[in-house]
């Protein structure tokens, strides 16, 4: 039952952003962000459309320890790989709108890597370390902003492991165990 | 018989099985640090001893049944003379002679195993220059005839972490104050207050600066058969305004978590594919198996709220709450065990109070403070 519905809602929704994407070509193309879960359509261009969704970024503030959501419109993407590449350079560029991104400023992204049981393996060059504060609380914010970010806005990424230089790493900082995968965690989201 | 310690430890642990007439005893020993010397009485009943002092003789008395065997461990001590026991009816009386009449004391206990510590400073220029000797290690007398002992002392060892060191310094301030450095300073001092206060012998991980893996970390911990383990930190952050202290313990309940996460996609209204979500739960599980935390994470977390609840007394802060996250150092240790980041380096005015030695002081003080909450807690 529960499937069929689904299969409708997609069918529909996918007739949705056929139209809408005529529509936007002629149009002024603003706010129609579409919803990330919906679309799975491998027959829409890739890598970049005119179609966009909105992709949620975890960064920190001022305000306490905990992460802020940033929302932000980015292409749309057919292939989860891609998507992931995109939203972790984004997160890595950082806020625009002055949120604090916890990453050292160069780092980069080297690979990415999603397995089939929905492990995305997120290998960074050296920088992630080399400039880190190595806080905990650092190495908490760098962590669950990347794990975050990925997991809620994919959902095929279901866990997040780190790598840096493509190695697996004990820890970032000395703190929290890389050599597991992260799950989401919705405790270190202020509200 | 050495296998059977353990077993004995726990029926002891679990109320005090020894009340019976021929097992119950009360024994002293006698030990010595730097600026004082303690008196421990161990016995196989609680106690609640009366004292009184009067010119260079102190006196405790105890109530026990009659034919409760009164032990005594030989001891050398530069300024307690003699102690001796002797049985009146209902009560036990110890007697402590000293060198001199000018002392002050104070006591201190623990319940299970019962233990009771008076802590004698004597006072003028009465000094002396032997070393600590860690009462547990002292010679036993045992009176004629007694069975030999099969009780352990109790004396047991607390494992201070000094986080990093070596080439791995941790966290740095702008100013270029060392993570390492100030952590070592803190467990320092913090061993001392314990080793003075308290009946429990301290090892530190690291005592100089030097690397030491995670992994021996704790092995320190689990060789030595720790009752707690505390892992010294100082923070650091990307944000300019962090502050204060942070408590933190290991998480591991990856279902919970499972469950938020599930919880969090619904009231966001986001999609989620629940397919095998299950599986990924059991997965996660077995992971944590191997984890020898598990067995400790309620103990770990009272402690770490009794420690984070004195360091907010001492830094005025809002409590930023204990915390839980996935440290690999406390992962592999087999006792209650807490990471305390003490103050953000990060943050120049904690910095300021990091680099003071009064305030490094302190906060020893303070982390000693919520570990006697902690044991005066444990019982319950
Ligand atoms: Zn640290």
């Amino acid at each position: 039952m529960e499937k069929k519905r689904r299969i409708i809602l997609a069918v529909l929704a996918v007739l949705l952003i056929v139209l809408a994407v005529v529509f936007f070509q002629q149009g002024g193309r603003d706010s129609t962000s579409l919803s990330s879960g919906v679309f799975k359509d491998p027959g829409v261009p890739d890598p970049e459309t005119e179609a966009r969704e909105t992709v949620t970024f975890y960064f920190l503030t001022e305000d306490g320890p905990n992460l802020s959501p940033e929302t932000r419109e980015i292409p749309l993407f057919a292939s989860v790989s891609l998507k992931a590449r995109r939203i972790v350079n984004e997160l890595l560029a950082g806020s625009e709108k002055g949120l604090i991104c916890p990453f050292p400023e160069k780092t980069q992204l080297r690979e990415f890597y999603l397995s089939e049981d929905g492990t995305a393996f997120v290998d960074f060059l050296g920088e992630v370390r080399n400039h880190h504060p190595f806080g905990s609380s650092a190495d908490i914010a760098t962590i669950y902003s990347l794990v975050n970010t990925l997991t809620f806005n994919i959902k095929e990424i279901k866990q997040v492991v780190i790598l840096v230089d493509g190695r697996e790493n004990q820890t970032l900082g000395g703190h929290l165990d890389l050599t597991k995968p992260f799950v989401f965690r919705a405790d270190v989201i202020s509200r | 018989m050495k296998r059977f310690v353990p077993a004995l430890v726990a029926v002891l642990f679990c109320g005090g099985l020894f009340f019976g007439q021929d097992q119950s005893f009360l024994r002293v020993s006698v030990s010595q640090s730097t600026s004082l010397h303690r008196i421990l009485i161990e016995s196989s009943f609680p106690i609640q001893p009366e004292l009184q002092k009067s010119g260079n003789v102190l006196q405790v008395r105890i109530r026990s049944e009659a034919g409760v065997s009164l032990r005594k461990n030989a001891f050398e001590n530069a300024f307690i003379r003699a102690v001796g026991w002797k049985q009146e009816t209902g009560v036990s009386i110890l007697t402590v002679e000293t060198a001199g009449s000018a002392f002050s004391y104070d006591t201190f206990s623990i319940d299970n195993p019962p233990q009771y510590f008076i802590n004698i400073r004597p006072e003028g220029n009465f000094s002396s220059d032997r070393p600590a000797v860690i009462s547990g290690r002292e010679k036993e007398s045992p009176e004629p005839g007694e069975p030999r002992r099969t009780v352990p002392r109790g004396i047991r060892t607390i494992v201070i972490d000094p986080g990093h060191g070596g080439l791995e310094a941790g966290a740095k301030s702008a100013e270029g104050t060392l993570e390492k450095d100030i952590v070592l300073e803190i467990s320092r001092k913090l061993k001392k207050i314990i080793e003075t206060q308290f009946a429990f012998h301290v090892e530190l991980t690291r005592d100089k600066d030097v690397e030491v893996s995670l992994e021996d970390r704790a092995a320190t911990a689990n060789n030595l058969n720790a009752f707690l383990f505390l892992s010294i930190h100082t923070n650091s952050s990307f944000r300019k305004n962090a502050r204060g202290p942070e408590t933190y313990y290991l998480s591991m309940n990856a279902p919970d978590k499972e469950a938020r996460r599930l919880a969090y996609f619904e009231n966001t209204a986001t999609e989620l594919d629940e397919s095998d979500s299950s599986n990924e739960t059991d997965e996660i599980q077995l992971i944590l198996w191997d984890m020898a935390q598990s067995a400790y994470l309620q103990q770990s977390s009272r402690l770490a709220e009794k420690i984070q609840a004195e360091l907010n007394l001492l830094f005025r802060t809002r409590d930023r709450g204990v915390k839980q996250n996935k440290f690999y150092v406390l992962a592999g240790v087999a006792c209650p065990a807490v990471l305390i980041e003490v103050a953000f380096l990060s943050f120049p005015d904690d910095e300021k109070k990091l680099l003071s030695s009064d305030f490094q002081d302190r906060v020893a003080q303070a982390i000693y403070k919520g570990l006697v909450n902690y044991i005066r807690d444990y019982q319950e």
